[in-house]
């Protein structure tokens, strides 16, 4: 494996008296994707937003690029470098998250301007290029809330690459949609992959994981339980937890 | 009761083609009750039989005269409404993020100022501020101390409203700003503030067309707005009711145009569609 572009070491996060994530090391390769599956409740998303710190976690440091931001620190410091490691990681969210009140343009140059201090011109290409390749070009002055989930979510996605970042991190980004909707979600991420997108992906989509992934990762309470390329981990599974979570979801 | 019956289930043809949409209804309707509160200050008296009706008549001498006198109030009053409006939305936004903050210190500070500002009377507020400031030497004239008074009432009332409408932002929008890298300051500036204001923008619209209205309390200390002047004009000559009458059309009107604009600002932000 060539140098980490993203790396993760011994990874702890617990709620109250639960650990759910229970010391997590994970390497990414350059343009590597990995996909995560996984019960929920099995820790997979918890580490995916422990990653770009939404949620804090308990021990463990994390490097992206060579930007290392260890956890458990609280000072203002400490916020500096994680909006800084932020600024390396996109994520695209369930939900979609889209900024309402800001029309599609404006809302992939929003962070451009803000965070990285382009200038609006600047930003505005860079935006509209994006748009082009994702085939959103029409969408550029239309409101999230006219869109349809499947359109909301590529904007979304347009939205994190705007920041150029080294990793995207994506958190079940088909679960909200519409099953006829899911299908122009995975081509765009499909076309992510091709063109050399660095990615995690928590989903329960077992053919997308199959089809995209070089690794796929089996977490199961807290832990990688079993992880390899995704004809291993799919095709011939060695874990029982993993065979059964299998079955269901192919069922 | 079957006559009664057949009515309903065959109604005339002619008359369900001249029954008028709602809209049209609502407006006849209206301009008819209207007509009908304007006759009880005609003046005017009606037997029918042994039942008389008399109604109110009004001094029209005495309001031609004087209402250019009362009318001057209006500008003192729509005065006291702006800047009391300006002073209560600022006061509201501080104090609502005060109120959310983490810090105790802060945060019950807030909660301690709402509560006295909620919890008290306006009316008594203006003679604290007005009279009994005056009493340990912090003298404000009249005017002052009703912006003043009227600022820290309505910005206490503003400021639960203001807090209301940043919880109702979702948690979504913070964490997607967050992913991005923005700092806190940004993403309230940028992302949570400006839904909060299209969410709370009825409420805020009610609020000022209620404080415009208040305004009028401000007369109680020496403030000639609309309703001291009405005062001023009706007691000399024992025509309060027309004096007052004068002032409460001002009022009606200026709430029927601020109404007409928060529409328009209602519909315009509605085009995003939250």
């Amino acid at each position: 494996m060539s140098e980490p572009i993203l790396s993760v070491k011994d990874l702890h996060k617990r709620y109250g008296d639960l650990e759910v994530v229970k010391g997590v090391d994970l390497e990414l390769a350059p343009r590597e994707v990995v996909c995560l599956i996984g019960r929920s409740g099995s820790g997979k998303s918890t580490l995916l937003r422990c990653i770009n710190f939404l949620e804090e976690p308990d021990a463990g440091l994390v490097t992206v690029a060579g930007y290392s931001v260890p956890a458990g620190e609280k000072s203002r410091e400490h916020r500096r470098h994680i909006r800084e490691l932020r600024k390396r990681v996109g994520m695209v969210f369930q939900q979609f998250n889209l900024f309402m009140h800001m029309t599609v343009l404006e809302n992939l140059i929003e962070a451009p301007i803000r965070v990285r201090k382009l200038d609006r011109a600047k930003a505005v290409a860079t935006a509209e290029d994006l748009l082009r390749r994702l085939g959103l070009l029409d969408k550029r002055d239309v409101y999230p809330s006219r869109l349809s989930g499947g359109q909301q979510q590529r904007v979304a996605i347009a939205r994190a690459l705007a920041m150029e970042p080294t990793v995207l991190l994506f958190d079940e980004p088909t679960s909200a949609l519409d099953p006829e909707l899911t299908g122009e979600v995975l081509q765009t991420m499909r076309y992510l992959a091709r063109e050399g997108m660095t990615m995690i992906v928590v989903t329960h989509e077992i053919g997308f994981a199959r089809e995209v992934a070089d690794r796929v990762i089996f977490m199961d309470q807290g832990v990688f339980a079993e992880q390899g390329p995704p004809e291993q981990v799919l095709g011939s599974p060695r874990n029982e937890r993993l065979k059964s979570f299998l079955e269901r979801v192919r069922s | 009761m079957d006559a009664e019956l057949q009515q309903q289930t065959t109604p005339a043809p002619v008359a369900r083609r001249l029954r008028l949409p709602y809209k049209a209804r609502y407006r006849l309707w209206l301009a008819l009750w209207l007509g009908l509160v304007l006759f009880f200050f005609s003046g005017v008296q009606i037997s029918l039989g042994p039942v008389q009706i008399h109604t109110i008549a009004l001094d029209w001498g005495f309001i031609g005269k004087w209402w250019p006198f009362i009318s001057r109030g209006v500008l003192t009053t729509i005065r006291l409404a702006v800047f009391s409006i300006v002073g209560a939305t600022c006061l509201a936004l501080v104090s609502a993020l005060a109120g959310l903050s983490s810090i105790a210190s802060i945060s019950s500070l807030a909660g301690l100022y709402i509560s006295l500002f909620r919890g008290t009377p306006l009316f008594l507020q203006m003679f604290i501020v007005y009279f009994g400031l005056a009493q340990v030497g912090l003298v404000f004239d009249g005017f002052t101390a009703a912006v003043i008074v009227l600022s820290l009432n309505y910005g206490a009332y503003m400021s639960e409203i203001f807090r209301a409408g940043i919880q109702a932002v979702s948690k979504g929008q913070i964490e997607a700003a967050a992913a991005l890298g923005m700092t806190p300051a940004q993403i309230m500036t940028r992302i949570v503030l400006p839904q909060a204001v299209r969410i709370i923008t009825p409420d805020i619209g009610n609020q000022f067309i209620a404080m415009q209205k208040d305004t009028s309390l401000a007369s109680a200390i020496t403030v000639t707005e609309l309703a001291g002047r009405a005062r001023q004009a009706g007691s000399p000559n024992n025509r309060f009711f027309e004096a007052l009458i004068v002032a409460a059309i001002w009022y009606w009107l200026l709430t029927l145009i601020f109404s007409f604009f928060q529409e328009r600002l209602e519909r315009r932000m509605a085009r995003s569609d939250r």
